[in-house]
């Protein structure tokens, strides 16, 4: 963190909004990785013969998730003197976990309690929708949109300065209670748009 | 004719990607729909049905996820502007079900295409270079965009225009709805089996 400023951080927490982009069949997102990691690890005279060094070293199989891609950037340059044998290692331990991570954290709670949230209003309204309709909706997306901003920063710059530690803030109990709490929460909406719609269909 | 399939391609190209900043799912896509000037309770109706089918469903690069962000899209689009009928309600589902398939099929043909010709489209100088990847890759889902508009077009606005003598027992409305209701209740079924989160 020290030795990579703010805006370095910036420029690579843009990049990972890109990392999709080149995902493939025979290295998933190595590409992507390579894309995102060449503006740090090619500053140097001889750019050219960097950015070969570059390729030969990340563009080999790497899993992750868009969002989480913050975290495995950041760990990846923090060990960018190790060896080849050692990154192989925290690559692979990144493609499992990150993965995992950001499917379960994203997909199965946040994104199903946006969706409901945004559902219920829309069932509220009568499917015909408000002013109140579209700023809620806009909002919402504005929120999610912070937030994905803030994860892939925060991963970065935690990943830079605490490495494979930096994971560890998925173990903590904040965290477990905060999935707790959106699992209770996505329930308790799909409970109530099933009430909302028993209205709507039967009354 | 051109702003759809225009739309469409930048709707795949985000919820796929680049960006997934959720500006292209349904429920957003459905506003700028009505803004559009399609009717108001048909499209978020057919939006909620097509969240709550694909709700418990996890996009993974490797299997073919259907792409119902863009199915949404496209398939509503191609279609009329006024309420949807019963018979129109259930074929639009039906058809964003079809092509959110077929999408996922097209975007894994593209992947293989240009893994094979990526120094071509997607590098610049042996790197990857994001210019021409997003320039190619919405080239790809624009033509693919414009292919389906003119093909279901002509079709969902014939569909429209057939009376099958339900209009006054059910609507495309209360169709949708009902099918909402049953779909919230199997994704309810689904979180509260599902322990291992």
């Amino acid at each position: 963190m020290s030795k990579t400023g703010s805006r370095t951080i910036l420029l690579l927490t843009f990049r990972t909004y890109f990392i999709r982009l080149f995902y493939n069949y025979n290295n998933l997102f190595g590409e992507g990785l390579c894309y995102c990691l060449s503006p740090l690890l090619t500053k140097s005279p001889a750019s050219s013969i960097a950015k070969e060094d570059v390729i030969k070293k990340h563009m080999k199989f790497f899993n992750t998730s868009e969002y989480m891609s913050g975290f495995a950037l950041g760990i990846i340059l923090k060990n960018k003197d190790a060896g080849e044998d050692k990154m192989e290692s925290i690559k692979n331990v990144l493609s499992s976990v990150l993965g995992s991570i950001g499917d379960r954290l994203i997909y199965k709670l946040i994104v199903p309690v946006i969706v409901l949230s945004s559902l219920n209003i829309f069932v509220f309204a009568r499917f015909r929708p408000d002013l109140f309709t579209v700023i809620f909706i806009l909002s919402i997306i504005a929120i999610f949109n912070i937030f994905g901003f803030f994860i892939r920063y925060y991963g970065i710059s935690s990943g830079l300065e605490n490495g494979m530690e930096s994971l560890k803030v998925f173990q903590t109990p904040v965290y477990k209670r905060l999935t707790s709490i959106l699992k209770t929460f996505r329930n308790i909406l799909a409970v109530i748009l099933i009430i909302n719609l028993i209205i709507v269909v039967f009354f | 004719m051109i702003a759809v399939p225009a739309i469409s391609a930048l709707i795949l190209l985000e919820s796929r990607d680049v960006l997934n900043g959720f500006l292209s799912q349904p429920f957003v896509t459905s506003l700028l729909l009505i803004y559009l000037g399609f009717d108001p309770v048909s499209m978020l109706a057919t939006a909620s049905v097509i969240h709550l089918i694909y709700l418990n469903r996890q996009p993974s690069g490797a299997s073919l996820y259907p792409e119902f962000a863009f199915g949404m899209f496209i398939v509503a689009g191609s279609g009329v502007k006024q309420e949807y009928t019963f018979l129109t309600s259930i074929t639009i589902i039906i058809a964003i079900i079809f092509i959110s398939k077929i999408s996922s099929h097209i975007l894994k043909i593209k992947r293989e295409y240009f893994e094979k010709h990526r120094e071509k489209l997607m590098f610049y100088k042996k790197f990857p270079n994001v210019f021409s990847a997003v320039l190619f890759t919405f080239a790809v889902y624009f033509i693919f965009s414009l292919i389906l508009y003119a093909l279901l077009s002509p079709l969902l606005k014939s569909i429209q225009s057939i009376n099958i003598g339900l209009s006054s027992i059910a609507t495309g409305y209360s169709a949708s709805a009902f099918l909402c209701l049953l779909l919230a209740l199997r994704y309810l079924y689904y979180c509260l089996r599902s322990k291992n989160e």
